[in-house]
């Protein structure tokens, strides 16, 4: 109560803060392994072992989420090394979406803030699996150099001179250089992308008033607007994957389920600061691709669990 | 010569940029300042994150003083003004954190000297009981151990859940593990204590039937929106961490209470309060809720932590 009604710079900046210390040990997860990808993985070897039937590529990408527990800030430099390393578009598309939902650290969250209530656990999961199946399926035929800017995309890699050291200790120093510069580039992004989400959450007071206004506005109308309110809700206020269940549950009960997994869908794979992030360490094409695609396909998805599966007990 | 010049400016301010952040982090983790903007389960990260800038300021600073055959490998040509403006953006990052650290650092130390019941970050049982004592419909927790370890007993007579297995004395262990304290059930009262209000809130509102007509002691913020809240109505409230700062939420149980009685002038937003009352099942906007029906009122300090975590 103190701090949340405090109003001026200082409680922007705690939030600012709160925001930066929670997402960025993670950021800096993903660019250490994404830093060891990209200085012990040979050139070319992820190419020859991973499969080429575009279909298994995507299955692939899922199973690869599902072993990296992170939240959605550590999968986009991930992402961007894996495209690096010259893995297809569609299977790193659907790595980076569904990273952030189907790890065993978010399904565990989402069970404790549901009060041990698998079902959400399991819808959460499996939408959440079908919207990165479909959004990664339109990348399909498309390559990394399409969308990823042209200095970061397969073509260059080797000729960073991060990757020709030879002994152990270089390629180790290697690792830390790299990752150095990563993080210079990938957190100055983030934390433009946490200012802008800041701004939006000191105007619009804070995610409780923000959920109640939401519950008011889509009060009397349909569930696809409340779904689609949710999203947007989602959107905005870039909450990370492993919190926003307990949030859901505590402060979205007067929505529908439907709306519920909405937001506990979307907001994962696609949020301001991510956004952002992918813009500035891919390329605005990307990050408007990217946000664009989810989108409507977390739309789609959710309007459909929505209309079809109204007699299922979820909650 | 010049963009050299520029250049090596920009690696030195680098590299103080990385130790001054690096200190930053380790200290506030040190300091258990964190505490003031996220979750303690995120110290460990918050502290290697601090360590590997440490690292980096470090590889930054022996790189000027390595001879040009044993530097790092070459590093991609970033254009200067793009790599200028991203140091900016960190410089700005890094003043803003300390501008919040050093404001918390100030309350958190003035907190921990003026508040009496800091102990340890909490109001221990027996300080809250020693406060029960005095209320209506409150008793002393004069049970013994070998009544706690009986069955338990809901409000009508009927055995609860297996999974509800008293340990300890005077806990409870939920069904999701969690170990609860302030469980007097053959008293049928519940004391609620600074830091276990998440852990009991969602208890009790999982299984309001269970706890219907039980003595709840809890410590709150009082909140009274007119548009939440009908008169006599309001909510000892607590702020619910779940991640960061960014991320709390109210939780609490709507009250109500006598507007004439002699506790309303302790109702007023802001204000901290310790609430007994009897549970009941009421409603809230449609939605059935947990409410209580307030016998006493007592005005109550801060918490040493003013947030709950889940």
């Amino acid at each position: 109560m103190q701090i949340v009604g405090r109003p001026g710079i200082l409680h922007a900046c705690t939030l600012f803060t709160g925001t930066w210390l929670e997402a960025v040990p993670f950021l800096l997860l993903g660019i250490l392994f994404s830093s060891i990808v990209q200085v012990f993985v040979p050139d070319g070897f992820l190419q020859k072992v991973f499969p080429r039937n575009p279909v298994l590529g995507i299955g692939f990408g899922i199973l690869g989420g599902f072993f990296m527990p992170v939240c959605d800030c550590a999968s986009v430099p991930v992402f961007r090394s894996l495209t690096k390393k010259g893995i297809p578009l569609p299977a790193a598309v659907a790595f980076l979406t569904a990273a952030p939902i189907i790890n065993p650290v978010v399904m565990l969250s989402t069970w404790y803030a549901y009060g041990g209530n698998i079902r959400i656990v399991f819808a959460r999961t499996f939408l959440g699996m079908i919207c990165s199946v479909l959004t990664a399926a339109t990348f399909t035929g498309r390559k990394a150099a399409d969308f990823i800017t042209a200095a970061d995309s397969a073509e260059s890699c080797g000729e960073c001179g991060y990757c020709s050291g030879t002994s152990f200790s270089g390629k180790c120093a290697a690792v830390l250089s790299y990752s150095r510069e990563e993080f210079i580039e990938a957190g100055s992004w983030q934390t433009i992308g946490i200012a802008i989400a800041t701004l939006f959450q000191v105007l619009s007071g804070s995610i409780s008033s923000s959920f109640h206004r939401v519950s008011f506005f889509s009060g009397n109308c349909g569930v696809i607007f409340s779904v689609l309110v949710m999203m947007i809700l989602a959107y905005c206020l870039s909450l990370c994957s492993t919190s926003d269940a307990v949030i859901c549950s505590v402060i979205g009960k007067s929505f529908a389920p439907s709306a519920q997994l909405a937001f506990l869908v979307f907001g994962p794979m696609m949020d301001i600061k991510n956004t952002i992030l992918l813009g500035g360490m891919c390329s605005p094409k990307m990050a408007g691709r990217m946000a664009g695609t989810t989108f409507c396909v977390c739309l789609f998805v959710m309007a459909a669990f929505a209309l079809c599966c109204t007699g299922v007990k979820i909650l | 010569m010049k963009t050299k010049k520029v250049r090596f400016t920009a690696d030195f301010i680098e590299a103080g940029l990385f130790l001054w952040l690096g200190i930053l982090l380790v200290g506030i983790v040190a300091q258990n300042i964190t505490r003031f903007f996220v979750v303690h389960r995120l110290k460990p990260f918050i502290a290697g994150t601090g360590i590997i800038c440490i690292c980096w300021g470090m590889q930054k600073v022996s790189a000027f003083f390595s001879s040009a055959e044993n530097q790092q490998p070459q590093e991609q040509e970033t254009p200067e003004t793009v790599y200028h403006f991203r140091l900016l953006i960190f410089y700005c990052l890094a003043l803003c954190v300390s501008l919040a650290v050093f404001q918390y650092r100030k309350a958190g130390a003035q907190r921990n000297t003026h508040t009496p019941a800091a102990k340890n970050g909490t109001i221990t049982e027996n300080e809250l009981n020693s406060q029960i004592q005095r209320y209506p419909g409150g008793t002393s927790p004069s049970g013994s151990e070998a009544q706690d370890e009986a069955p338990l007993q809901d409000g009508a007579g009927m055995e609860t859940s297996v999974n509800k297995i008293q340990t300890l004395p005077h806990t409870l262990t939920t069904a999701s593990g969690q170990t609860l304290g302030g469980y007097y059930p053959d008293e049928k009262r519940i004391c609620i204590s600074d830091t276990e209000g998440a852990g009991w809130i969602q208890e009790i509102e999982e299984h309001t039937s269970l706890y219907t007509g039980w003595t709840i002691t809890m410590k709150g913020c009082v909140v009274t929106d007119p548009a939440v809240f009908g008169p006599g109505m309001f909510c000892p409230s607590r702020e619910l961490m779940t991640c960061c700062v960014a991320d709390l939420s109210l939780i609490g149980f709507t009250c109500s209470y006598d507007t004439n009685g002699p506790f309303a002038a302790l109702i007023h937003d802001g204000s901290w309060v310790t609430v007994t009352g009897i549970l009941k099942q009421g409603d809230f906007q449609g939605q059935p809720e947990p409410q209580i029906v307030c016998t006493h009122i007592e005005k109550a300090d801060p918490p040493a932590d003013v947030y709950l975590y889940p």
